[in-house]
């Protein structure tokens, strides 16, 4: 089956630069958009694979020093091969490390990622 | 849409050969940068060279642009945004390359 090239917006994504204006450290806004990222692009090379037409929700909200996002796609998971998916394989790692809490569940409708640091 | 990118290969005037990326890298324009790095890593080898790869006018790139870079290591040299510098060091790139810092 032949596979749609990924397309997507980017527009939710910058909106976190609004961590500008709450006086969050560059490179720690930074490393958030990043793992935020990675789950959007999980998102869409897994849970998105054989249904191009879902809908992802990027979530995020900013609480005393600590930010919460949450990524939601309807789409069916599957886990990341890293032998035969060199191309991803470091995502998940990647946002483990950005981020101090990585929750991944999966279920019938689709796949729940929450991700929170704590900010400065 | 792919996310905008721009990619030039020069040779400096220190005779090094450079890719110079701007914009974002990610999924959906990481092919194009591959292609790049492939053919201008030859392209420096044929000259004896390590390739400098120029990433100080990219401000957002994800795990495949970081596993583009893992995987040629050895032929590659790094000047990076300063911002970008953390996750080159908790990716581990920063064992395998030399990244120096941009001026930011």
């Amino acid at each position: 089956m032949p596979m749609a090239p990924p397309r997507y917006s980017t527009t939710p994504i910058p909106s976190l630069w609004e961590y500008d204006r709450a006086r969050v450290d560059p490179e720690q806004a930074l490393n958030v958009l990043v793992a935020a990222g990675e789950a959007v692009a999980n998102a869409i090379e897994h849970g998105h694979r054989y249904s191009p037409e879902g809908t992802i929700r990027l979530g995020a909200t900013a609480l005393g020093n600590q930010v919460r996002l949450t990524i939601t796609d309807t789409g069916e998971w599957k886990p990341p091969r890293p032998a035969t998916d060199s191309h991803r394989g470091r995502g998940i790692p990647l946002m483990r490390m950005l981020m101090n809490e990585v929750d991944i569940q999966p279920d019938s409708a689709g796949t729940n990622v929450h991700l929170s640091a704590r900010i400065s | 849409m792919p996310t905008a990118l721009t990619l030039d290969t020069a040779r400096r005037s220190d005779g090094k050969l450079t890719l110079v990326a701007a914009g974002e890298i990610d999924l959906s324009n990481v092919d194009a940068f591959n292609q790049a790095l492939t053919t201008a890593i030859t392209e420096a080898a044929g000259s004896g060279g390590r390739l400098t790869v120029d990433l100080s006018a990219v401000e957002y790139l994800d795990s495949a642009a970081v596993n583009a870079l893992f995987t040629r290591a050895d032929h590659i040299h790094l000047i990076a945004h300063p911002l970008l510098m953390s996750i080159f060091a908790i990716s581990g790139l920063t064992e395998l390359v030399t990244v120096e810092r941009a001026d930011g």
